[in-house]
C-alpha cells in the first residue's frame, strides 16, 4: 500500500536523517517504526505524511507517487505526540475540522462527530475545551479526529509517550483494538520497544537514518540481524571476542569468558571481531555435576529481586558482568554473594555478529 | 468551570494550623512588596485622586472667598442676597485685591458669565480703597449688581464643589434653571476633539496592526539568530525620544523636505505636497511610534505558537490559507489584543506627534490638558480633561478584558 523507494533526507549539507529508505507496508498492517533517539523515524513519518519532501527518491500510495503531494491531499490521519489539538476550539469543532475542510453538510457532521466521540467513549465530553481533558482523554481525540475523515492511514509519532505507564497499556490495546476493528493501516512510531512488540505486526527498527531490520515482533526477538538489533531488542548479554572459526551455522568466538560457541547471525570472517549475543534466560546456574555446551565460571557480582522473578549479575574475567535470569524465586535465595559460580547456556542460545554492524 | 476552581475542588481542606503558617506567609509578602506599594501611593494613586479631586473644585478660588461662601451657598437665589452677605463679598473683594487676586476671580467668574469681569474689577478696586464700599453702595455701583442672575453666577463660584468643567468638556452647560444642555454649536468643542481622539487612535492601531502582524510573522519564520537581529531593527527606535523622532519626520515632510525634493527632482509633482501639519501627517508619525507596541505583542504569542498545529490542520485535510486562518491566526489572538490595546490606550494620550505634525485641526484631548495649564493657567479644566482621558482609557481596558477573558468566552 505504502511503498517507500530508496528515500533519502539529508538536512542541511551532512545530516542523514534517512539513508536509503526501502520499506512497503502492506493493507490494514500494523507497522511500528521504532529506534534510537535521532534514528529518523519522525523524519520518515513526516516525509510520509507530506511535510518533509525526500531529498531523493520516491513515495507511493496505492501505485500512485506521491513524494511531492501536499499534505491535505494525501488523506492521512496524524496523530501528533502532544496531540496537536486545537486549543481555541472546543472538542466537537476538533473533531468537525476534517469534515469541514472536506465541505460536508452540518447534520453529516453532526452524526459523524457523534459516532466518532463514542467510538473512543467521551461522548459527554464534547463541549470542554482540550486544556480541560485529561492527557489519556486529549489522546482519544486526537485519535479520532484522525479517525473521522475515515483515512487509509492513520501515522502515529509517538502518540503515548506523555502519558503514565498504566494509561500507556491500556491504550496500546485500546489502539491495537480499533485498528483491527476498523480495518485501517497504521505506521506507529515509538522508541519504546515494549509498545512496538505487543502492537504490531511488523516492526522496523532503524538506527543513525538506516533501516536496520524489518520484521515480525517474535522473528525480532528470536532472529536479529545484527549486532545492535540483539543488543536494542529486550536485552542481551554481549560478550566480544574474536572468531575463531565459523563453519556453516556454528561460530566459536574467543572472549573474555573463554571460547564460547554459537550460532552465526551474520556474515563473519576468521580472525575478524565479533560479539556474541546471548539472552539472560537462556543462561542457568549449573550445578556442580552440570555441564553446558559453554560454560564459564564467576562470582556472583548482585542479586536482583523484581518480584515474578529474580536476576543476578555474575563477573566473568575482569569487567564482563553476565546476567542471568532466575524464572525461579527460590533459587536466588540459596546463592550468597561474592561466592563462585557457575553459569552455562547451550550453542544454539548464542548468537555471533560482526562487532561494528 | 474554570481550571482555578477545579485546582481548588481537588484540593484537601486546610487545617487551621496550615491556615495560620499560610496566613503569615501572605503577611510577610505584604511586607515585601510595602515599598513599592508606598511608592506606588505615592507617585501614582496620590497625583491621581489630586487630580479628579481638582477636576470637580477649584480651591484657589474658594480660598479667595472665604467669608462669602457660606452665606452665598445657604442664600435661596430669587432675590438679592441680604446685606450681610453682601458685606462678606465686599470684605473678601477687598481682600483679594490687595492680594492682586481679584483679576483671578473676574477671570473665572467671567468663565460663568463673560460680562461680570468688568464690574468684578470694578468692585474689588472700589472695596479696597478708603473708605470702601457699603452694601447700598455696591448694589449702586452697576446695574448687573441689582440683578440676582448675577449673584448666582457669584455663587456659583464660590462653591467647593462643581461639575462645571466636567460638563463643558462634553460639551455640556447649565441653563439659568440649572437643568444639563448642550452648549451652542460655535461653543462647542471637546466632543469634536474626543472624536478625533478616538479616530486618530483607531487609524493608528489598525495600521499598525496590519503593518505588524505580517512582519512579526515574517520573524516568527527565521531561525533564532536573525529573529534577534530583526527584532534589533524594530527596537532600534526606542533608543531615540519620541520628540527626536517626530521632529525628524518634520524634516523628512516639510514643503522642501526630502520627499518633496525627490519627488519634484523625479519630477512626479509638479508642487510641493501638503505633508505636514495635516492628519496623514500625524497618523504617519504616531504610526512608526507606535509600532513596536503593536508588534512585539504579536509575536510574542506567536512565538508559542508550536508549528505542529497547522501542520495537523493540513494533515486533516486544511489548505494551507485554511489551516493559517482557522488555526494560526485565532491562536494569535490575545496578542492581537493586547498590542492593539496597548497602542489605543498610548494613542489616546498623545500630544507631541499631533502637536508637531498636526494641523490646528488635528489636536488630541492631551492638547487641551496642555492649553489649560500652559495658556489658560487654568488647573481645574485641565484636570477635567485629564479625568475625562483617564475614565475612557479605564473603559476601554474593562471592555478589552471581558473580550479575552477565557472564562467569559467559555460560558458565553
Ligand atoms: N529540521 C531539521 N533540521 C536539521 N536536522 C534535523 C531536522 N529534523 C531532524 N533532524 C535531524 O535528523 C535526525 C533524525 O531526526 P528524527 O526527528 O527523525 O529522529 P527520531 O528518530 O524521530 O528521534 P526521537 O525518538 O528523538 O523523536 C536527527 O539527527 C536530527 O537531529
Ligand atoms: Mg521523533
Amino acid at each position: 500500500m505504502v511503498v517507500f523507494d530508496r528515500v533519502t533526507k539529508i538536512f542541511g549539507s551532512r545530516v542523514h536523517a534517512v539513508h536509503e529508505l526501502n520499506l512497503t507496508v502492506g493493507r490494514n498492517e500494523f507497522l511500528t517504526l521504532l529506534g534510537p533517539s535521532g534514528s529518523g523515524k519522525t523524519t520518515t513519518l513526516m516525509m510520509l505524511a507530506g511535510f518533509d519532501s525526500p531529498s531523493s527518491g520516491r513515495i507511493e500510495l496505492d501505485g500512485q507517487p506521491i513524494t511531492h503531494l501536499p499534505p491535505n491531499k494525501r488523506e492521512m490521519g496524524v496523530v501528533f505526540q502532544n496531540y496537536a489539538l486545537f486549543p481555541h476550539m472546543s472538542i466537537a469543532q476538533n473533531l468537525a475540522f476534517p469534515l469541514e475542510a472536506r465541505g460536508m453538510g452540518k447534520l453529516a457532521i453532526r452524526d459523524r462527530v457523534q459516532k466518532s466521540i463514542e467510538l473512543v467513549r467521551l461522548g459527554d465530553h464534547l463541549e470542554k475545551r482540550p486544556g480541560q481533558l485529561s492527557g489519556g482523554q486529549q489522546q482519544r481525540i486526537a485519535l479520532a479526529r484522525a479517525l473521522i475523515f475515515q483515512p487509509k492511514i492513520v501515522l502515529m509519532d509517538e502518540p503515548l509517550s506523555a502519558l503514565d505507564k498504566q494509561l500507556r497499556e491500556r491504550m496500546q490495546l485500546e489502539i491495537k483494538a480499533l485498528q483491527r476493528q476498523l480495518g485501517i493501516t497504521v505506521i506507529f512510531v515509538t522508541h519504546d520497544q515494549s509498545e512496538a512488540l505487543v502492537m504490531s505486526d511488523r516492526v522496523a527498527v532503524f538506527d543513525h537514518g538506516r533501516l536496520q531490520q524489518v520484521c515480525d515482533p517474535r522473528s525480532l526477538y528470536d532472529k536479529p540481524a545484527n549486532a545492535f538489533i540483539a543488543g536494542f531488542i529486550g536485552e542481551s548479554n554481549m560478550l566480544a571476542g574474536t572468531v575463531m572459526s565459523c563453519q556453516g551455522g556454528a561460530t566459536n568466538v574467543s572472549t573474555a569468558a573463554g571460547m564460547i560457541a554459537a550460532r552465526t547471525g551474520q556474515e563473519l570472517s576468521v580472525g575478524g571481531a565479533a560479539v556474541v549475543s546471548v539472552r539472560p534466560e537462556a543462561i542457568r546456574i549449573l550445578r556442580d555435576d552440570e555441564t553446558a555446551a559453554n560454560t564459564v565460571g564467576g562470582t556472583l557480582q548482585e542479586l536482583i529481586f523484581l518480584g515474578d522473578h529474580s536476576r543476578i549479575l555474575v563477573r566473568v574475567g575482569e569487567n564482563t558482568l553476565l546476567s542471568v535470569k532466575l524464572d525461579d524465586k527460590n533459587a536466588a535465595a540459596a546463592l550468597s554473594l561474592h561466592a563462585p559460580v557457575r553459569i552455562g547456556w547451550s550453542d544454539a542460545d548464542g548468537l555471533a555478529f560482526a562487532a561494528n554492524g | 468551570m474554570t481550571q482555578a476552581a477545579i485546582i481548588a475542588s481537588d484540593m484537601p481542606p486546610a487545617s487551621p494550623a496550615a491556615d495560620r503558617s499560610g496566613r503569615r506567609k501572605r503577611r510577610n509578602a505584604l511586607l515585601l512588596v510595602l515599598p513599592l506599594l508606598i511608592f506606588t501611593l505615592v507617585s501614582f494613586v496620590a497625583p491621581i485622586v489630586i487630580m479628579l479631586a481638582r477636576g470637580v473644585s477649584e480651591p484657589e478660588i474658594t480660598r479667595l472667598l472665604p467669608l462669602s461662601r457660606g452665606p452665598l451657598a445657604t442664600w435661596d437665589g430669587t432675590a438679592l442676597p441680604s446685606d450681610d452677605t453682601l458685606a462678606a463679598v465686599i470684605a473678601d473683594l477687598a481682600a483679594a485685591q490687595r492680594q492682586r487676586q481679584a483679576a483671578t476671580i473676574a477671570k473665572r467668574l467671567a468663565a460663568i458669565r463673560s460680562d461680570l469681569r468688568q464690574p468684578l474689577l470694578a468692585a474689588a478696586r472700589a472695596a479696597a480703597t478708603p473708605p470702601g464700599l457699603t452694601p447700598e453702595g455696591l448694589l449702586a455701583l452697576d446695574t448687573v449688581w441689582r440683578d440676582p442672575a448675577s449673584w448666582r453666577a457669584l455663587a456659583e463660584l464660590a462653591q467647593p464643589f462643581t461639575d462645571r468643567y466636567l460638563l463643558q468638556t462634553l460639551d455640556l452647560t447649565r441653563n439659568a434653571s440649572g437643568e444639563i444642555v448642550s452648549v451652542p454649536d460655535n461653543q462647542a468643542i471637546f466632543l469634536a476633539a474626543l472624536g478625533r481622539t478616538f479616530g486618530i487612535g483607531l487609524a493608528v492601531t489598525l495600521i499598525t496592526l496590519v503593518l505588524g502582524y505580517p512582519l512579526a510573522y515574517f520573524i516568527c519564520q527565521q531561525s533564532p539568530g536573525l529573529q534577534r537581529f530583526m527584532l534589533l531593527f524594530v527596537l532600534l527606535p526606542f533608543w531615540t525620544s519620541v520628540l527626536v523622532r517626530t521632529a525628524a519626520w518634520l524634516v523628512v515632510l516639510q514643503t522642501n523636505g526630502l520627499v518633496n525634493d525627490t519627488l519634484m527632482a523625479l519630477h512626479v509633482i509638479g508642487e510641493p505636497l501638503k505633508l505636514v501639519y495635516t492628519r496623514s501627517g500625524t497618523i504617519l508619525g504616531m504610526v512608526h511610534i507606535q509600532l513596536p507596541f503593536t508588534l512585539l505583542p504579536i509575536y510574542s504569542v506567536m512565538q508559542t505558537i508550536s508549528p505542529v498545529y497547522v501542520r495537523a490542520a493540513r494533515s486533516l485535510g486544511a489548505t494551507p490559507t485554511a489551516a493559517f486562518w482557522r488555526v494560526y491566526v485565532p491562536q494569535t489572538l490575545p496578542g492581537v489584543a493586547a498590542g492593539c490595546l496597548l497602542t489605543f490606550i498610548l494613542c489616546l494620550g498623545y500630544y507631541i506627534t499631533p502637536a508637531i505634525l498636526g494641523g490646528p485641526a488635528d489636536q488630541m484631548l492631551s492638547y487641551y490638558v496642555a492649553y489649560y495649564l500652559n495658556n489658560e493657567i487654568n488647573w481645574s479644566m485641565a484636570a477635567a480633561v485629564s479625568t475625562v482621558l483617564l475614565v475612557l482609557t479605564i473603559l476601554f481596558y474593562i471592555a478589552y478584558s471581558w473580550f479575552t477573558d477565557p472564562t467569559a468566552k467559555a460560558t458565553r
